[in-house]
């Protein structure tokens, strides 16, 4: 039995474990796992023994749009991940913190470097267990013939080759799509290229209307300043010193508040001052060395950030896609249990809950011979696409990708509505069609340019998907906020699937599944 | 302003000399040369915010995280010492996650007793370390030995970290897996001096060394 899993994140890590107890397992990264976006997590991870406490909020905070079956699971396992880490060598504090929306304190954290604490932890499990895992491999295509997955088709940008990697069960753990924005706290290799290419083999995709924005990102920087510092106390202010927003509201308010003080003229701050700041060393460090500020002395400038896609590929909970042998886990995967709102905290206890889940699924795959043949056939019109890029004669695709960027920041970002979108929908149209021109240098060992390329044709189809769902979404619900609609909606409470029909997308409405908390 | 790389492709290495604007950081300076001068250009980064280890090059003769190093007029940026070039700014570390690999460091916490806070906050301290590798390559020992014999800076800070846990099981093992990797360390500190994290590999390698001429029993 052989288990592929595209991605070294939190959830791919964690995913990588579970399966080592049963079958061969390889994990392939862009990067080495541990340079992955999950190493950015500050605040922390939530878990209660009151598990329903814990699981009300999430559906509370998500507005009612959580999959609360999906959720259950969730919190009912949380504990038990966290007990897990701490057997594998993380050392929490002893107290707990919490995140916007949550009622009790169950946030377990390291500083205010989480993600780091963990991610090296867990990598060291999948090196005890024998994972191979194989860095600087970028994965180009999925072999799907159709109906089943027989793993994937990656460019190894070390020694620039084009390579297949045969499975019988496949696992992308591949992380958001948060760089389709301008301003995002996510890490640079965020593109969400792996969402695009399942959906492009006929995985469906969910709720890709919902990006969430974070309230407070350093201005022009997009890096992170945790919401724990606010449900710690800190002050929201504006350039009159006046504070316009109870900062301990879910980050879906306070990020439009903000926006709102933005686009009035008005520049925005967090102040910590009084704080004690003991638990948030790495706050103390990032104000220093990129904002040149000393946050004990002085006022941290701010802005909202793209932070999180609640949408992505839609998964059972058993983490399956609707394609045979493929399975989906982490950011880059939709159950949903956010809703229209991602709590903090949240995110790493789905990535570990739910890859141990996806990895145990992948195990019970019924094992079915590997068709080689499909996964020939999709290494030679890889091949064939990248010689194709290399002949193409402009050379503007970081430009595209650029304005791209400001597009959707500007016109599919906190505050939306019809026009905006439909201008965005235009723009993006046009921006497809001259990428269809736009080429990169040859070679294949770490040529970013051609990266690029072919990242924003993931990018672009990403963004057209998303406007289109934010469209059809004709209600205010969570961080998709419009402005010409600014109720929500009882007759909305769906989730948007979309499937790939060839050049066109169909898309679906599906009930939510409503289990434990009525409306 | 003016920067110079070091380039290196098909095995011609030379340096290059770029104009960039007025920007914050070398990475930044770095982002800006591939997006709008020279897309050839090969670097490595993630996080932009000092916490992932990706983007450690050498700036000025010191090894350094790019994103959180500003930019200077006339600044020069090569790779780190100490590993084979793969393209550009960008090494080949696999050699060594496979030493990291090979040595197993372990860890199993069966033990529910809560460990003493002194030595919680010196693990704190250790668990700090991104593995950026500027450790190893700012250390001459490493570069001559190159892992062999000596096992870097780098991975004697983390065995330390799991080893000062009293409670993991694998204790014991870390020691016998670190105890021939250790002696050649003629303490220059450059490790320390350098490690953009506050982290002391220098400190363990004293600490591992000194518990190993006098065994106690775990
Ligand atoms: C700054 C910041 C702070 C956060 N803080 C918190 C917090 O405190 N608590 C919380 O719960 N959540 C937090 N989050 C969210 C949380 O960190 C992420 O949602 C989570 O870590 C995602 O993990 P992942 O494993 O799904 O993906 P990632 O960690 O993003 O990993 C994706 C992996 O896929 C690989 N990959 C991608 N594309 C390809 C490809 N084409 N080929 C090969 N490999 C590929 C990458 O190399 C990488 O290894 C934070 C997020 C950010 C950005
Ligand atoms: S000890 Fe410091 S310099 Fe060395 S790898 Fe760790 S963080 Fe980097
Ligand atoms: S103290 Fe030891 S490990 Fe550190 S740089 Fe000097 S010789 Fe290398
Ligand atoms: S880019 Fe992550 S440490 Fe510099």
């Amino acid at each position: 039995m052989k288990v592929l899993i595209i991605g070294g994140g939190i959830a791919g890590l964690r995913a990588s474990i579970e399966a080592s107890k049963k079958a061969e397992v390889t994990l392939v990264s862009r990067i080495h796992p541990l340079r992955s976006g999950s190493s950015m997590a500050q605040g922390g991870i939530n878990a209660s023994k009151d598990w329903k406490t814990h699981a009300e909020d999430t559906i509370v905070g998500g507005r009612f749009l959580s999959d609360q079956d999906a959720v259950k699971i969730m919190c009912k396992n949380a504990l038990s991940s966290v007990k897990e880490l701490e057997r594998w060598g993380v050392i929490f504090s002893e107290e707990k913190r919490k995140f916007a929306g949550l009622r009790e304190k169950i946030t377990y954290f390291v500083d205010d470097r989480t993600g780091s604490s963990i991610i090296h932890a867990l990598y060291n499990q999948a090196l005890k267990r024998g994972v191979k895992i194989l860095s600087n491999i970028f994965i180009l295509d999925l072999a799907v013939d159709g109906k089943r997955c027989y793993g994937a088709v990656g460019l190894d940008m070390k020694n620039g080759e084009i390579k297949v990697f045969p499975a019988n069960a496949t696992i992308i753990a591949s992380g958001g799509f948060g760089r389709i924005y301008k301003t995002t706290t996510n890490a640079d290799i965020n593109t969400g290229y792996l969402t695009y290419i399942a959906y492009k083999s006929g995985a469906e995709l969910k709720d890709m209307e919902f990006v969430q924005f974070h309230p407070t990102s350093l201005k022009d920087l997009g890096i992170l300043i945790t919401e724990t510092v606010r449900t710690e106390g800190a002050y929201i202010i504006n350039s009159l010193s006046k504070r316009f927003v109870d900062e301990k509201m879910p980050r879906d308010v306070v990020s439009r508040e903000i926006f709102r003080e933005i686009l009035s003229g008005r520049e925005v701050f967090l102040d910590v001052r009084h704080l004690s700041l003991k638990n948030f060393p790495e706050i103390r460090r990032i104000c220093r060395d990129f904002a040149k500020i000393d946050p004990k002395k002085e006022l941290i400038p701010i802005e909202p950030a793209q932070h999180y896609s609640i949408g992505g590929i839609r998964t059972d909970t058993l983490c399956r896609t609707n394609i045979e042998g493929l399975y989906a886990v982490g950011e880059c995967s939709c159950l949903n249990v956010h809703g229209a709102n991602r709590l903090g905290g949240n995110s790493l206890t789905e990535c570990l809950v739910f890859g141990r889940i996806a990895g145990e699924a992948a195990c019970n795959e019924a094992p079915t011979d590997i068709d080689y043949s499909t996964l020939e056939e999709k290494r030679d019109k890889t091949i064939n696409k990248i010689e194709n890029i290399f002949e193409k004669n402009e050379r503007n695709s970081f430009k595209i990708r650029k304005k791209l960027q400001e597009v959707m920041f500007r016109n599919v970002g906190i505050i939306r509505n019809e026009n905006d979108l439909k201008k965005a929908l235009k723009d993006i149209k046009l921006l497809k069609e001259e990428q269809r021109y736009s080429g990169a240098h040859r070679g294949l060992k770490f040529n970013f340019e051609l990266l690029n390329v072919i990242e924003l044709e993931g990018m672009l189809n990403l963004a057209e998907i998303i406007v289109l769902s934010a469209l059809k979404r004709k209600e205010s619900r969570g961080v998709h906020y419009r402005e010409d609609f600014p109720e929500e909606k009882d007759s909305m409470l769906k989730h948007l699937i979309f499937e790939n029909r060839g050049e066109r997308h169909r898309i679906k409405e599906e009930d939510v599944k409503i289990t434990m908390v009525e409306l | 302003m003016r920067i110079k790389i070091l380039r290196f492709s098909d095995g011609k290495k030379f340096y290059k000399e770029y104009e960039v604007p007025n920007l914050r950081t070398v990475l930044e300076a770095l982002i800006y040369i591939r997006e709008n001068i020279d897309p050839t250009l090969a670097f490595n980064y993630s996080c932009r915010s000092g916490i992932c280890g990706a983007c450690a090059v050498k700036i000025d003769d010191n090894a350094r995280l790019a994103c959180k190093t500003g930019l200077r007029d006339g600044m020069k940026i090569e790779p780190i010492d100490g590993f084979k070039i793969v393209k550009d700014l960008i090494i080949d570390d696999d050699e060594f996650f496979d030493i990291y690999r090979k040595i197993g460091l372990y860890t199993e916490i069966n033990d529910k007793k809560s460990i003493d806070r002194e030595i919680k906050r010196k693990i704190n301290v250790f668990d700090r370390c991104i593995l950026c590798l500027i450790c190893v390559s700012s250390c001459n020992v490493c570069r001559e030995y190159c892992f062999e014999g000596f096992l870097s800076p780098a991975i004697i800070a983390r065995a330390y970290r799991l080893f000062l846990d009293e409670r993991n099981v694998f204790r014991e093992k870390i020691l016998e897996s670190i105890k021939n990797g250790v002696d050649a360390c003629r303490f220059y500190y450059a490790c320390t001096r350098n490690c953009p994290r506050g982290v002391a590999p220098s400190k363990a390698i004293k600490e591992f060394k000194s518990i190993l001429k006098n065994p106690k029993p775990l």
